[in-house]
């Protein structure tokens, strides 16, 4: 092989390592931002839960106090 | 002058009748940092990915070129332990933050200093790398590594400016939650993805 096609990055495309590193890089990038994504959107669903608990529970010790109780 | 008892109907409702205002689920500095960490993370995996595919496709005997430095693993396994307890010791700062404000700052500055130590350290392994003769355009290697550690690099520095900041104001007692979050979630970055960059480009 020439000294050129060392400077090339798709000069080695079909060899066998390079297909299986096609393969798995392929899975990589294409889970990676969905793992992330629902991530984060779980994180927030969960913080938003635990805001609306925190909410009510302040609501309801604000009506003990003003029913006199 | 009395108000009328016929009057007393159209007096705005106090703020006790008001309904509370809408509070953010996260802080805005939080949430606009995990959006701009998630997009990073996916730069940092297409670099990785195409470094992948390029070191599989290289030719044995190739990789690094002949006659130009390997990278090294041993002298790099310092600053990877000392980012790793930065990101630690500010998880502690955290943790500290709410309960001792006083610990939690000293906790904060030993993570910066640790992280910046990394940088520090970064540095003068791409200057003996540099003078040994792996440059951005000597091979392909020295092609990827200086984008994919540089890159790191610059993530780093901008980094530990947030968390500086933070720390700043933590000093003078004017600390925000959200900001202090949100340059944690930075360094938290920082630090989970150089492991990975350190384990796929070095060995």
């Amino acid at each position: 092989m020439s000294a050129l096609v060392f400077a090339c990055s798709v000069c080695g495309a079909g060899q066998e390592g390079t297909e299986w590193a096609y393969l798995v890089m392929t899975g990589v990038v294409s889970l990676t931002p969905l793992a992330m994504i629902g991530g984060v959107a779980f994180w927030l669903y969960r913080a938003s839960k635990a805001r609306d608990a925190e909410d009510a529970e302040e609501a309801a010790q604000q009506r003990t106090s003003t029913s006199g109780v | 002058m009395n108000v009328a008892p016929a009057d007393a109907a159209v007096i705005p409702p106090t703020a006790m009748t008001l309904p509370k205002p809408n509070r953010p689920v996260v802080p805005s500095a939080v949430l606009g940092t995990l959006i701009f960490v998630v997009a990073e993370v996916m730069f940092f995996v297409g670099m990785i990915s195409a470094f992948t595919i390029s070191r599989s496709g290289a030719p044995a005997g190739t990789w690094p070129v002949p006659g130009q430095p390997t990278l090294p693993t041993d002298a790099t396994m310092l600053p990877t332990v000392l980012l790793v307890l930065s990101g630690v010791v500010l998880l502690v700062g955290q943790v500290l933050h709410a309960k001792q404000k006083s610990l939690a700052k000293a906790f904060v500055l030993v993570a910066w200093l640790l992280g910046a130590a990394f940088v520090g350290l970064q540095g003068r392994e791409w200057a003996q790398l540099l003078s040994a003769g792996l440059t951005l355009t000597s091979s392909r290697l020295g092609a990827f590594f200086y984008l994919i550690v540089g890159m790191h690099g610059v993530h780093a520095i901008g980094a530990l400016g947030a968390l500086g900041y933070a720390a700043f104001q933590l000093l003078r007692g004017s600390l925000k939650g959200g900001l202090f979050f949100g340059a944690q979630v930075f360094w938290y970055f920082v630090v989970l993805m150089w492991p990975i960059i350190y384990a796929r480009v070095y060995f």
